[in-house]
Order: structure tokens, then sequence, then C-alpha cells
């Protein structure tokens, strides 16, 4: 029998804890997509809720990560920061490996601090998380700490809808991007097969523009189609701040940023195309520390991850269409590099000379790994059968005469 | 499972070291399912305030857990004890281990074992489109389940299938997210637009997922689970024909309007020239009344026809239906455009709702 006093007691606990987690990163259903500005400031893509989450942490909102050892990019070795990244962090949750999702991953530039957006549970109820490596340990980021603010961007229940039960359409916000004081964010709706693009200034003042984008893809000899943009990076290229745009299957596109007015309808430039069987996760841009030339990566789900360099990408000539253009089904257009990368589950970089990835390891595709990577060539020589790595291999470049790496 | 000898081990240890801190008594462990909270109750002032002065000293993990770093907790002060507080509630139907080692050894070693309520066993309830022929060049499917169900299992557990048994490669786009409602009960399929765009390369080289003539299955395998780790049990699957594709862009003016009479609640009904997707044909089609005001009702469609009955009844007068330009067919061609649009012609059309005027009599 439950006496007064017992239920009281479990109610005010009850209450204290409801409390305790309100006031804990309450302000998120779902955890995706996630950007930087160039400072402090967090974006983070909320499909649930249809919002672009924006928290401030302020100057000191991050841990410095420079003691923190990422290779020895010297002679090509990334640094394993984890091995079972997802067992680590579900062990800091407090569920299995299996319940747990990793949905993006994002590189605090001034601090080097990586930040993972996480899902706890797989189910509708998931509770959305950030986590930070921070020296080599998985932590929770405290939200709290931050100065939170939000903006729409998917679709919003009305009650009209509401009467009859939540709405089923949503958009999967497959991207955020900074630029300049604004963000742009592309989704694919579950009900609509479009390519809608959002602009919006940041600190947000409730204006979303939004632009219908249609491509050419000259994968079609005849025919042009709507599609949605997966990833999506914005650079200046001749001096025009440009959106460059990969799609699903698998146009590359270049867009003026000018173009991007609310309402209207863009024709986009395909410049190039990334070969069929393959969808694109990212593009992220970095700068070639051996010729600082400018570059973008792009990885795949089903091919090796390429790289274009800016300057061919803002030299490109439109990818011929119209009648008379023969079916076209390789990779073509703008000038590719294929880079030693594969089973990659999220990129970005760290700084001039280091990339991070979430990965699948290179030999045992069920472990997850947080693994850093030297650029320009994203090559780990522990990663690939190469002769050099072999004790009575030759040696050229005196990698061997280097003492193992002992990290701190 | 897991630890066994090395819990048998610590617990020896345990035993041995509070045998020997002579007066201890046993620590007393306490889960409290309401609050989430676990007491630590019986225990010496010294350990308690060693614990409180170092909190990393209480680890709580899974029994089964391959890492051992503990989930986030915060240790606190209680009346007669110390109370846990684990950061995240402790989920249902797992094994925890609560652990509090010093530097003196392992002196509390607990298992919490986490009921968990039956949880019923999810069904495939419906598919869409429902029709029993479906247009080759479909682009999209929906799956609706009886229950929330776990993200991240649509590449291993839903399949297509011939209807003699052979499976269909790769005819889903391959998205690093999938299409669920809020909900997590109705997932979207997108068929490869690849495949389906003529003239592409995964078109002239694998052809069209979907082949005119042909009947199909889409199966979801027994192994797919809930979001409450319950699985189907027993496989279950959706059939249908294929028949010519749709090409052509939506026309209204092909649609029969059937008007109810004037005065009654009985339903205005639109009934499609083609299978229009389910989703948008709820979400872009209304009726406004003379007036402009959006008539409120309930709406029924299969995605071949639409029909909305009102709450109130209908006024007699020109009444206005309002088809928005981002309305689609189950093909993904919409009123502006087919999906496979001749070169230049997208983007060209007014992107204003389409409105016909229904005349209520």
């Amino acid at each position: 029998m439950i006496t007064d006093k017992s239920l009281l007691l479990a109610s005010v606990a009850t209450l204290a804890l409801a409390s305790a987690a309100l006031a804990d990163g309450a302000q998120m259903q779902s955890a995706g997509a996630l950007a930087f500005d160039n400072g402090n400031v967090l974006f983070v893509g909320d499909a649930k809720e249809g919002v672009v989450h924006a928290f401030d942490f302020g100057e000191s909102g991050f841990d410095d990560q420079a003691e923190y050892q990422l290779g020895r990019a010297q002679t090509f070795e990334g640094r394993t920061i984890f091995n079972g990244l997802d067992q680590e962090i579900a062990a800091l949750l407090g569920v299995a490996a299996e319940d747990i999702g990793i949905n993006d991953m994002v590189v605090h530039k001034p601090s080097k601090q990586i930040i993972l957006s996480v899902h706890r549970g797989l189910g509708p109820d998931a509770e959305p998380v950030l986590i930070k490596i921070n020296n080599g340990a998985v932590e929770l980021v405290d939200l709290d700490t931050a100065a939170h603010t939000s903006i729409g961007v998917g679709p919003v229940p009305t009650e009209a809808t509401l009467e009859f039960g939540q709405p089923l359409n949503s958009l999967a916000i497959t991207d955020i991007d900074y630029y300049n004081g604004e963000i742009f964010v592309a989704g694919i709706s579950n009900e609509e097969f479009s390519s809608k693009l959002r602009r919006m200034a940041y600190p947000f003042d409730d204006t979303v523009s939004t632009s219908s984008i249609e491509i050419w893809h000259a994968v079609h000899a005849q025919y042009e189609t709507r599609a949605p943009i997966i990833s999506q990076t914005i650079t200046e290229l001749n001096g025009e701040p440009t959106l460059v745009a990969v799609y699903a299957c698998t146009p590359i596109v270049r867009i003026p940023l000018a173009d991007l007015q609310d309402g209207a309808e863009v024709r986009g430039t395909m410049i190039g195309e990334m070969g069929f069987g393959n969808t694109p996760i990212d593009i992220v841009p970095y700068v070639n520390g051996w010729d600082q030339t400018s570059n973008f990566i792009v990885t795949n789900t089903n091919r090796s991850a390429v790289t274009l360099p800016v300057d061919a990408v803002a030299t490109a000539e439109p990818m011929p269409h119209g009648d008379g253009v023969q079916p076209f089904f390789a990779v073509g257009g703008v000038t590719q590099y294929t880079m030693p990368l594969s089973g990659t589950l999220h990129l970005d970089t760290i700084d001039e000379t280091w990339a991070v990835v979430v990965r699948r390891s290179p030999e045992d595709p069920r472990n997850i790994q947080l693994h850093t990577l030297p650029m320009p060539f994203f090559f780990d020589r522990a990663d690939h059968v190469v002769e050099m790595n072999w004790e009575d291999g030759p040696d050229p470049f005196g990698y061997k005469a280097a003492p193992p790496v002992s990290y701190n | 499972m897991w630890g066994f000898k090395t819990s048998v081990r610590q617990a020896m240890l345990a035993a041995l070291l509070f045998a020997a801190h002579s007066g201890a008594a046993d620590p007393h462990v306490e889960f409290n399912s309401v609050s989430g909270e676990i007491y630590l109750t019986k225990m010496s002032d010294a350990l308690a305030l060693s614990v409180l002065s170092d909190p990393d000293t209480v680890q709580l993990r899974l029994l089964d857990s391959a890492s051992a770093r503990s989930m986030v907790l915060t240790v606190h002060e209680s009346a007669d004890g110390l109370k846990i507080l684990p950061r995240f509630p402790l989920r249902e139907g797992e094994i925890y281990v609560l652990l509090v080692q010093t530097d003196s050894g392992v002196q509390i070693e607990h298992t919490i074992t986490i009921a968990a309520e039956e949880a019923p066993i999810p069904r495939l309830v419906s598919f869409s489109p429902g029709q029993r022929y479906i247009p080759a060049n479909a682009l999209r499917f929906y799956v609706t389940f009886s229950e929330p169900m776990a993200k991240g299992q649509m590449q291993r557990h839903i399949r297509l299938e011939l209807s003699d048994g052979s499976q269909v490669v790769s005819p889903f786009l391959n998205l690093q997210t999938e299409l669920w409602d809020r909900d997590q009960r109705r997932l979207t399929l997108l068929l490869d637009p690849g495949r389906i765009k003529q003239g592409v390369g995964p078109n002239v080289a694998g052809g069209a997922p979907l082949q005119e003539g042909r009947d199909y299955r889409l199966v979801v395998d027994a192994d797919m689970q809930s979001a409450q780790g319950t699985p189907l049990g027993a496989s279950m699957s959706a059939s249908f024909s294929v028949s010519a594709p749709e090409r052509r862009p939506i026309d209204p003016q092909k649609w029969t309007i059937v008007s109810p009479p004037a005065g009654s609640l009985e339903p205005f009904f639109v009934s499609f020239d083609r299978i229009m997707d389910e989703g948008a044909v709820r979400r872009l089609l209304s009726i406004s009344a003379p007036s402009g005001e959006v008539i409120q009702g309930t709406i029924e469609t299969d995605g071949a026809m639409w029909a909305i009955t009102p709450e109130r009844s209908w006024q007699r007068g020109a009444h206005t239906l309002v088809v928005q330009h981002d309305l689609e067919d189950v093909s993904g061609n919409t009123v502006r455009a087919p999906f496979d649009a001749n070169a230049g012609t997208i983007g060209a059309t007014d992107t204003a709702p389409l409105e016909i005027t229904a005349v209520i009599q």
C-alpha cells in the first residue's frame, strides 16, 4: 500500500528530476547537422522540431586542444583517438552501442575541439545530446552555458493539422553552412522531391528566404529534374560568393549566392558529375599546406573521396546539355582527384594540417573509429598496404628512422 | 555474460575488504524506479566522504558494456547516506552495475535490473500507394507501422522482390538519413531517382527498379524492430503490379469533381486521373468557401481520390479547390512540370497555386 508520505516523496523526486532534465539541453528535440560560425556559435539542425538552433558558447565555451597530439604528419601517421567511438559514447550515455546514432561531426576551429551530434536511442523519444572530445575523452557538452536561439525551417504544425495528430511531413536537414552572417540550410522532405535552399541571417530575425533550385543533370541527355541537395559549401569564386552543392545522384553545381532570393526559381550551373551508384556525404573546403591551393573534399557512400581544386570549380565550363547531347554516365566535368578515403561517415578539418573522420576501420568495419588524417592527401600510411611499412622493405623517406609516435 | 568471473572476484575482494574494516556495516543500495535516483545507505562516514570528495569513485555502466567508462552522474549527500543521480534515465530491460571503488579497492558492487514492460509486437499496417497497379516510374513508397520503429534498419530489413522471390538490387536511394515522420511510424522509401530518370546511367545500366507488367512485393523482414526493441517476429509484405509509367505533368482539368448539395454535410469528392502522392495530396489540396475561408473537415484519400467531409454544412456558391504547385503524383510529376522535363522548361511556370472553381448548389 502506498502511504501519503511515500507518494509525496516520490512525486517530489520526480519533479526534481524533471526540472533537472529540463534545465539541460531541453531546447533540442533532435540533433543532426552541425556547423559553426567563424566564432563560438554552434548551429544544430533539429529535424524533429523543424528548427535550426544556435548555441552561443562565448569565448570560454570550448577547451583548448592545442596540447593534444593529432599524429605525425611528417611520416603520414594519423592518430586513432578512439576505437569503438560508438561504444565510448554509449557508455557515457548508459546505453548499448547499437542504441545510439552518431549524426554529424564538426570541429570548433579556434580550440580544435571536436563536437558530435548524437541520439541516445533510436526511437522517436531518442534524447539528442552533443558530445565533445576533450583531450582524448568523450564528454557531454553542457548546453546551459550557451545562449540559445532558434529559427523554424521545416514544416510547422498548424492548429488545423494538430487536430488530426502530428503532421507526417518533415524535413531531414542534411547540411548547414555559415557564411558572412548568414546560414544556408539544405534538406530532404519526406513528401516532396525538390531542392529548396533556406537562407537566413544570424542573429536570427525570423526571416527565412527559400529558393527553389533547378539543375541540369548532364547524365540526362534530354531531361532535367529537380533533386535535393545533400551537401554544400560556400566560397568566393572569382570574387563572387558562391554556393557549391553536391546532389543525391551526383552532380556538382555552382550557384551564385546573389541568386538565392526568397521565392526565386534558381537554375544552378552543373559543372561536374561524380558518377552514379553513389551518394555524396560531405563537401568540406581545405587549403593544401604544401602548395597553398584551395580545394574541396567530397566524401561518398560508395566511392572513394575526391578533391576538387577551387580554381577548377571557379573556371569549369557548364556541362553540355540540350538537344544532341549524348547521355553521360561517368565521372566528368570539373577536375576531380581521387583521395584514399573510404568507409568515411563524417569528415571535418581541424587545422591546416589535420582532418578528422568518423569512419569504419579499414580492418574491421564493425569498429567505428574517430581518427585523424594528415592533409593534403588524407592519407594514413598505416591504413594501406605500403611496401614502406614492411620490416625489410625500402625506406626512401626515412620513415622507419623516426621513432614510434608516443602520445601524451 | 560479461564479467561474471570479474564480478565474483571483485565481490570476494569487497567481502575481504569489508571484513578488514571492523564495524563497517554492509552498504545498502536502493534504486528508486520512480525518481531514477540511486540511494547508498549504511555506509561508513569515511567512505561517504571519500565518495563525495571524488565522485569518480562511483561508476555506473551496463553489465555488458564494452567500455570501462561510467555513464554521466552526479553524487549528492542525502539524509542517511548518498544519492546518485544518473544524467539519463536507466533504460528498460537493461542490467546496470554500480561500482564504488576507492584507492583501497572495490567498496560496493551492485547490479540494478530495470524491468521492461512487455512491448507490443509491431505490425506493418499500411503500404502506399495502396492500389493494385503502380506506375513503373513510381518515386516514393510509404510504409506505416503500428508502433514507433527504431531508426537505422531500412537497408538491412526492407527489400523489394519480384513475385518469384528474386530481389531487386538497390532499388532505394542510399541516403545517410532515413525519412521517418516525427512519430517514427511512417517511413518514406525513395526509389533511386537515378534509376527512374530516363537516360541516366543507372536507368540505362540497371533499368528502372519497377518494370511494367511485372508483379512485386515490398518485404519488411521479421527482424525489423520497434523503438522498444521488439521485432516484427514474422516478415510482412505488400504486393502490387506495375503499370505503364506516368510522365505527364499533373493537370487538374482532368480530375472528376463531385460537388455535394448545399446545406448538406456530404463529402466534396475529387477523383484523380492518376495516383497522387498520398502525403502530398493530404497537405497540398484544400477547398475554400465563397467567402475565401478554408473549409475545415475530415480528409480522406487513398491517392486515387480525395474527399473532405466538412464540419459545417456546405454554403451555396462558388467554392475554390486550391492546388499548391508542389503537389506531386507518385511518380514525382507536379502541376508545373513532369518529373523528367525537357531541358530548359523547369522553372518557367508560375508558382502560384492553381485554383479550380466548383459551384455548390
